[in-house]
């Protein structure tokens, strides 16, 4: 039985999945482990980004019209299929957690100071529930405009901040321990571009399947570029001192200052991250209130979304104690505690699907 | 907190009837452990028990393996 009957286009799903990478990352630079050769790292991170979408992708094409509760109930039998793809769903839940927190602490370090956490987060989630609510299709079309109106305030804010580029800052090249830019690229491989897992709940709703492949690498191309751009932005702009600032990309907005009167153009990058960070909180939960509907065979997913979503809220502002514990948890941390959903479940389900010559034929109809 | 722990109540209040007019058990029985969850956490947190960080505890696992493996943080 299907419980989702939206369809999107192509264009919704590269928009959506841009629009999900650029999520928290429009705020917390992915390469700036790797601080002046943050740009490498980008781009190692797009590169994995890519074989991770090619998995993906090949596992789509496998068993196409079924997402990945159905594909882990197929592949390995109905109660180790449950356990696998509880897993699944149980990441999905605590990355949507995760971006809470990011939301939440930022609006609350930058510009709700005062205002208690819980209504930010109450806030935040009512307009996401009502978003997942409505289904795939609803939120795919909102972010088509989203993404558009992003990538013009993003190329606006680096046009202005463009002057102040010291090119110097990317001196000395090549100057970092090998281990340490390899590390921030897969810290760049798995926030943001190894969570696109997350789509795997979201890939059967294409009307077109044989476009995934092709749609999702362009998402990925329009992020990489879009990251790269704002690592030089930041790197040129901040230089060392990037690494001081807990939002490095926010900080370099603060720096435009055009003839005394465009200055303190921030809130565009703040702005970015709010819409941003609503389209990744949207897919992660329809993802969640998805899989568990379909875990348990219900009828519809559209009941769980209210409770699942304030209660992927309510973890969002216990996860952790302090931002600067969050921070740690993101570069050294989250690579590991990732990597397994991200690559090991859907490498291993692929391949025992390829063992097992699963789908079987005659299994398409269901 | 307890605008969260009102709105879950009246959720359930409003959801529970209409799920049981309909015969839908296993629907009753999955919407109501999330929501009884919600509703546990959210009552908790009002009342200012402290709730474990958990994902910052894990991180200090992580950290304190890493430590034992010999990886230096």
């Amino acid at each position: 039985m299907k419980l989702e009957r939206g369809k999107i286009n192509g264009l919704e799903l590269t928009t959506l999945i841009a629009g999900f990478l650029f999520g928290s990352a429009v705020l917390l630079f992915p390469g700036q482990w790797a601080e002046h050769e943050g740009w490498i790292a980008i781009l190692g991170g797009v590169a994995e980004g890519f074989v991770f979408m090619l998995l993906y992708a090949a596992l789509m094409s496998r068993f196409p019209g079924k997402n990945f509760v159905e594909i882990a109930k197929e592949v390995y039998g109905p109660f180790f299929g449950s356990l696998v793809a509880l897993a699944f769903i149980g990441y999905l839940f605590h990355l949507g957690s995760l971006v809470v927190t990011d939301y939440h602490d930022f609006i609350k370090l930058t510009m709700l100071v005062q205002t208690p956490s819980s209504m930010i987060v109450l806030v935040n989630c009512l307009v996401i529930i009502y978003g997942v609510k409505k289904g795939i299709e609803v939120i795919a079309r909102c972010s088509q405009g989203m993404v558009t109106l992003l990538c013009v305030f993003y190329l606006m804010i680096f046009g202005m901040l463009s002057m102040q580029i010291k090119w110097t800052n990317f001196q000395p090249f090549f100057s970092l321990p090998v281990t340490k830019v390899l590390w921030a690229a897969h810290m760049a491989g798995s926030f943001p571009f190894g969570e696109t897992v997350a789509f795997l709940m979201v890939f059967p709703t294409l009307n077109k399947p044989e476009e995934l492949l092709n749609r999702s690498l362009k998402a990925l191309f329009l992020a990489g570029i879009y990251f790269f751009i704002g690592s030089i932005r930041t790197i040129g702009v901040l230089g060392d001192t990037a690494r001081l600032f807990l939002y490095s990309g926010f900080q370099s907005g603060r720096l435009i200052n055009i003839a005394n009167v465009f200055t303190r153009l921030e809130i565009i990058i703040g702005v970015n991250f709010l819409i941003m960070g609503f389209l990744k909180i949207a897919v992660l939960l329809y993802g969640c209130a998805l899989g568990i509907a379909q875990l348990f065979n219900l009828k519809s997913y559209s009941p769980l979304v209210l409770p699942l979503g304030l209660l992927m809220g309510m973890l969002g502002m216990i996860n952790f104690s302090m931002v600067s514990e969050n921070f740690e948890f993101s570069s050294l941390v989250y690579p590991v505690f990732a990597f397994p959903f991200q690559v090991i479940i859907p490498l291993t389900t692929l391949v025992v699907a390829l063992i097992r010559k699963l789908p079987k034929k005659g299994d398409d109809d269901n | 907190m307890i605008v969260i722990f009102i709105i879950l109540i009246g959720y359930l209040a409003n959801i529970a009837p209409r799920l049981i007019a309909d015969k839908q058990w296993k629907e009753l029985l999955v919407v109501g452990a999330v929501t009884v969850c919600g509703i546990v956490l959210a009552g908790l947190m009002m009342v200012g028990v402290e709730i474990p960080n958990v994902t910052g505890l894990m991180s200090q696992a992580f950290l304190k393996f890493y430590r034992m493996i010999g990886i230096k943080v």
